[in-house]
């Protein structure tokens, strides 16, 4: 992972050099005289070489990919939450009576009495 | 502590109705104070308040509707929270007021309108709820959620051929999803219309990896044509068999669902096994 990430970098500073190298051609083309010039293929090269590189270590380098398909973005919901529409919700339910029997003092009693009587 | 919050904020997007969960995730957050430095804190606030008038905390949902009014004064989201409070307490007609002046105020109101059908139909006035929800529907008619809900109302009055409509729009709107082809085809298999049934449950294993409920239909609908036999030309249309597959195809089909149902439960429990493979013998 780290080795990738040290590439990119390495890659990254090849791009700037080949900048630099350019720009030092046409500062010397222009010394020179010379009509037109045309960048030489080492320059060129450097820069889509490790423009290529860079690309590829930074994909290696940032870790697990994330899947694209539908498929998987639908393995994310489940049937409970598409179908449970909730500005839908109605709350005269039993809901207040379903607490856990320690977390209600009313309903801890009642359940003492039940297990005595059975 | 970040993995409560983290907690609370998978179940709020999951939309799932677990205010149980919420509760107890949330109960050292507010007791501590630490609420308060949660990113989304009003998000969560809104998310406990809603659990504790499903667990009948009403006292909790007070309070924190106390803090939510503090900071947002005027906003219509806070204001129905005071109605969902007087519904939970078993006050209608107040929530009911409160809703139609929200409404009175600015008629594309969403949130009241939805509230008002919800409130119809906790009185038990379903048919009084199904035309409001319609009448919404012809101005919101991307709602997925409020044609569910419509789908569900009329299933109660077992009216199929609605039901199935409603699900059809929401097919239209979202057809990768294969819950709502699920849903369409359970309605389709009900109503006893095969041929499309078949046609959906296909399209749920399709749209998903092993999924036991479509598989389960694929082998029901399949078996039933093929116990159906031959049909009369009427009988066909009525089930929707005009263009059914080949007996061959259908005795494959129901093979395939009884090899990836197998599949699915090898992994599965001893008990839930043995129940599995002793239906799919019969």
């Amino acid at each position: 992972m780290s080795a990738g990430k040290g590439v990119a970098v390495a890659a990254f500073l090849s791009i700037l050099h080949s900048g630099f190298a350019a720009r030092e051609y046409l500062r010397y083309s222009k010394s020179i005289g010379r009509q037109d010039p045309a960048l030489p293929i080492e320059i060129v090269l450097e820069c889509l070489i490790s423009l290529v590189v860079m690309t590829v270590a930074v994909v290696v380098s940032v870790g697990n990919l994330k899947p694209i398909s539908y498929e998987a973005e639908m393995k994310r919901y489940s049937i409970d939450g598409i179908y449970s529409r909730p500005s839908f919700q109605v709350f005269n339910h039993r809901g207040r009576f379903l607490r856990p029997i320690a977390d209600h003092p009313a309903m801890a009693e009642q359940a003492a009495k039940d297990k005595a009587a059975s | 502590m970040s993995s409560a919050v983290e907690l609370l904020s998978d179940i709020r997007q999951s939309s799932e109705r677990r205010p149980f969960e919420v509760l107890k995730l949330a109960e050292p957050l507010l007791n501590t104070g630490k609420i308060s430095r949660v990113d989304d804190v009003w998000l969560v606030y809104e998310q406990v308040f809603t659990a504790a008038i499903d667990e009948g905390q009403i006292e909790l949902a007070k309070t924190i509707l106390t803090i939510l009014h503090k900071r947002f004064n005027d906003s219509q989201r806070v204001r129905r929270l005071y109605g969902m409070v007087n519904e939970a307490v078993g006050h209608p007609s107040e929530a009911k007021q409160l809703y139609q002046q929200m409404l009175d105020a600015d008629e594309t109101n969403v949130l009241a309108s939805k509230r008002l059908v919800a409130l119809l139909k906790a009185e038990g006035h379903t048919k009084e709820a199904i035309s409001q929800l319609v009448t919404y529907l012809d101005t919101h008619a991307n709602d997925f959620e409020a044609w569910l809900e419509l789908c569900s109302l009329y299933l109660r009055h077992n009216l199929y051929p609605q039901a199935a409509f409603c699900v059809e729009e929401i097919i239209l709107q979202q057809p990768a999803n294969h819950y709502f082809h699920l849903c369409y085809a359970e309605i389709c298999y009900t109503m006893g219309n095969l041929g499309t049934a078949l046609k959906e449950y296909l399209r749920v294993v399709e749209l998903s990896t092993d999924n036991v409920r479509g598989f389960y239909g694929v082998k029901l609908v399949a078996d039933r044509i093929l116990e159906l036999g031959n049909l009369s030309k009427k009988e066909q249309q009525d089930a929707g068999l005009a263009d059914a597959p080949q007996p061959a195809t259908l005795q494959r089909l129901s093979q395939l669902a009884t090899e990836r149902l197998v599949h699915a439960y090898n992994s599965a429990g001893e008990t839930s096994k043995k129940t599995a493979e002793a239906w799919l013998k019969e």
